[in-house]
């Protein structure tokens, strides 16, 4: 893992691809307020 | 996921929180996923898995997928900051639904209008002037 992933640090603003195949910003998605990001294997 | 889908979901809808999966198939097999799943939280697609190399959390020790994400959570404040991270690579460590309302509460109970100024009593005060 990056060494700057850690708490207290700032989490990039990712962008990628939702699900309409339209890019993204994480920090558009958050909308002001406390998220959870979770990087999934699938369905478990 | 589907517990956050049945358990968290419904609070997500009215508590202002977020909640972002980051999947690694093709916008059009994340659709399909999201939508068997029932959630209505956005998922964003690295089906190139450019992300998951560029913060290098790539799961190397799975033979059977082809470089998929070690299921990593990463719980944020309003700014980005990371306040806490879970490692879920073994299954134990992924949080539970009630972990992350706790680091919800916790990151929301930071903002000032929290209390009503009103209302805020006497210990809440103290912790305000602390901070």
């Amino acid at each position: 893992m990056q060494d700057n992933l850690r708490p207290g640090e700032t989490f990039p603003d990712i962008e990628l691809p939702g699900d309409d195949g339209k890019l993204t910003k994480l920090s558009s998605l958050m909308r002001g307020f406390p998220t959870v990001v979770v990087f999934s294997r699938g369905y478990y | 996921m589907a517990n956050y889908v049945a358990h968290l979901q419904p609070e997500l809808a009215v508590n202002y929180c977020q909640l972002v999966v980051v999947w690694v198939d093709d916008p059009a097999s994340t659709r399909a996923a999201r939508h068997e799943l029932g959630a209505t939280f956005p998922f964003l697609c690295d089906h190139e898995r450019k992300l998951i190399a560029e913060l290098d959390i790539v799961d190397t020790t799975d033979s059977h997928h082809s470089r998929i994400a070690i299921p990593y959570t990463f719980v944020l404040d309003a700014q980005r900051v990371i306040y806490r991270i879970y490692n879920g690579w073994w299954y134990v460590g992924r949080p539970t639904v009630e972990e992350l309302r706790m680091d919800l509460r916790a990151l929301v109970s930071r903002r000032s209008d929290w209390w009503y100024d009103d209302t805020r009593p006497p210990y809440a005060r103290e912790q305000a002037a602390r901070r």
